[in-house]
């Protein structure tokens, strides 16, 4: 309780501090219409030589699409502030005083800040989500909505899992400012349902790095296609992973010896 | 002024090479043309694609990823910090104009990836069966001419939108639309060829293909005689308008411009 009351105090104030840059808005706006663009423009291409692709139709692809965008809004709006300040604050000796605030130091140094305007490409995910079912003339029912939202939910706890284990490492390798660029490559990945792959990277991206628990699972499950007993993987992965990140980051903050010390 | 460049060059090849971790990631995370690559094996599987077979992709994948690497441009970040943060100021109290030092630093970095992940790109190249480039010197010329150009476009491109920081502060969202552009238009997500027949007419008069897919073009032998001195053409009109752009901005931007602090 008292944590959801300091997310919201957090929250409000990135909102006032971003309320100033409004221009930012427009910005994202457009940059989040471009790359959306991008992909469908991509899927467009496929389909003008095939009717399916990794037997998913356009639409259905679309769905996928809209996923992806909506965890990339995500990672622009809540996770990438806060890794860049945590690496930046870790390099100067600053991280001290996120330790000895009286509040859990993963939760704080986590979720501190969110680029609002950032949430543009989640808005949009969700907007492309919808029209894809609208022209799937999709109406999902309930059991697949919410095993969709339990996706969603599994596939958020991932991705947040996965990052934090990469800002943990920042304790060891101090100039590792450009990690994330390698995350996003591999993400990239997430624009297309994991079937359009080789078989040999649908394992990678199932089970190494499970980009497709975050993508392509979530639209499976509104189209009905995915079964039960993959929802219980996903919440065993988000379990798994999240444990490991909350682990992996204790044994890091009991590591650390400030700057300069 | 091939001297103030050989210092320039050698100034910049030292800096580079303290970075070079960095430089690595940066290098490796360059992956979606591979991922492209993928979608579109996996895809040619069922069937050749237009007359694109799965070794067809390979061969224009891997010279994408080679003029990519060659023409990758970042003078936009650079600009945009000097003049926001007050940097140019002392720059421009030097003898030689800065565009010449973010060019050197460039041409330092191309060097550098010469010798680093091109010989990499080469081998994978003669090591996949059935992928194999012409060798004839006509169709190399015009592949390293082409290259060169459209490092020139993406660089003028880049310093231009970054001379936009005179005025506005959010130029590299700007330069972010342009890049998104290019990965639309310049044949990242699918050989140009492939588009359908509107998106294709669109992407010819476009910048964005000369500043990444025609040089592969080129290199495949994919465009007939006459239409490749058309294409070079568009492509060197192109380097022109921007070069204009550049000049015209630097000018009217450097009486605007009055330093932070000033």
């Amino acid at each position: 309780m008292r944590y959801l009351r300091l997310l919201s105090i957090f929250y409000r104030n990135s909102l006032y501090t971003e309320m100033e840059y409004r221009a930012n808005f427009i910005a994202n706006f457009f940059m989040s219409a471009f790359w959306l663009a991008f992909a469908i423009l991509g899927l467009h291409v496929f389909f003008y030589h095939r009717d399916q692709i990794g037997a998913w139709g356009y639409y259905e692809a679309m769905l996928v699409v809209g996923f992806y965008s909506l965890f990339n809004g995500l990672i622009e709006a809540l996770l990438q502030p806060n890794l860049s300040r945590v690496i930046e604050q870790i390099r100067m000796g600053t991280f001290d005083f996120v330790l000895i605030k009286p509040v859990n130091s993963q939760f704080m140094a986590s979720l501190r800040h969110l680029s609002i305007w950032k949430l543009a490409d989640v808005a949009m995910g969700l907007g492309i989500c919808v029209y894809a079912m609208v022209r799937l003339g999709l109406v999902p029912s309930m059991g697949d909505l919410i095993a969709g939202a339990g996706f969603v939910l599994c596939g958020a706890v991932i991705l947040y899992s996965i990052w934090l284990m990469m800002v943990t490492s920042a304790f060891w390798f101090v100039r590792i400012d450009n990690i994330s660029e390698l995350f996003t490559a591999i993400y990239e990945t997430g624009r297309f349902p994991v079937s359009v792959y080789p078989s040999w990277m649908r394992g990678v991206l199932t089970f190494v790095v499970p980009i497709a628990f975050i993508t392509t699972f979530p639209a499976a499950a509104l189209l009905g296609r995915a079964k039960v007993p993959l929802l219980w993987v996903a919440l065993l992965l988000a379990a798994g992973l999240f444990c490991g990140c909350v682990c992996f980051w204790r044994y890091a903050v009991k590591r650390y010896s400030s700057a300069s010390s | 002024m091939l001297h103030k460049y050989w210092v320039l060059l050698k100034v910049n090849w030292s800096l580079l090479l303290e970075y070079r971790a960095g430089m690595i990631i940066w290098v490796l995370a360059n992956t979606l043309p591979l991922v492209m690559l993928a979608v579109w094996i996996s895809i040619a599987d069922a069937g050749p694609v237009g007359n694109y077979g799965a070794a067809e992709f390979t061969a224009y994948y891997l010279a994408l990823l080679l003029v990519r690497q060659m023409t990758s441009v970042w003078v936009a970040w650079e600009l945009d910090y000097d003049i926001r943060l007050g940097e140019l100021s002392p720059k421009l109290l030097r003898p030689i104009d800065p565009i010449h030092n973010h060019l050197a630093l460039h041409l330092a970095d191309k060097i550098f990836r010469l010798f680093t992940v091109v010989p990499l790109i080469l081998l994978a190249a003669a090591v996949v069966p059935g992928v194999a480039y012409p060798t004839d010197p006509v169709t190399v010329a015009l592949f390293l001419v082409s290259t060169a150009c459209a490092l020139a476009i993406r660089f003028m491109m880049q310093y231009s939108v970054g001379l936009l920081s005179f005025w506005i502060t959010q130029s590299l969202a700007i330069n972010e639309m342009l890049y998104a552009g290019m990965v639309m238009f310049g044949g990242v997500i699918a050989p140009l060829e492939l588009f359908p027949p509107g998106a294709a007419r669109l992407a010819a008069v476009l910048p964005f293909r000369y500043m990444l897919s025609l040089p592969v073009e080129l290199l495949l032998g994919r465009l007939a005689g006459p239409e490749r001195l058309a294409a070079l053409g568009i492509q060197i009109l192109w380097l022109g308008v921007f070069i204009a752009i550049y000049r015209l901005l630097w000018r009217i931007g450097l009486k605007h411009y009055s330093a932070v602090g000033a």
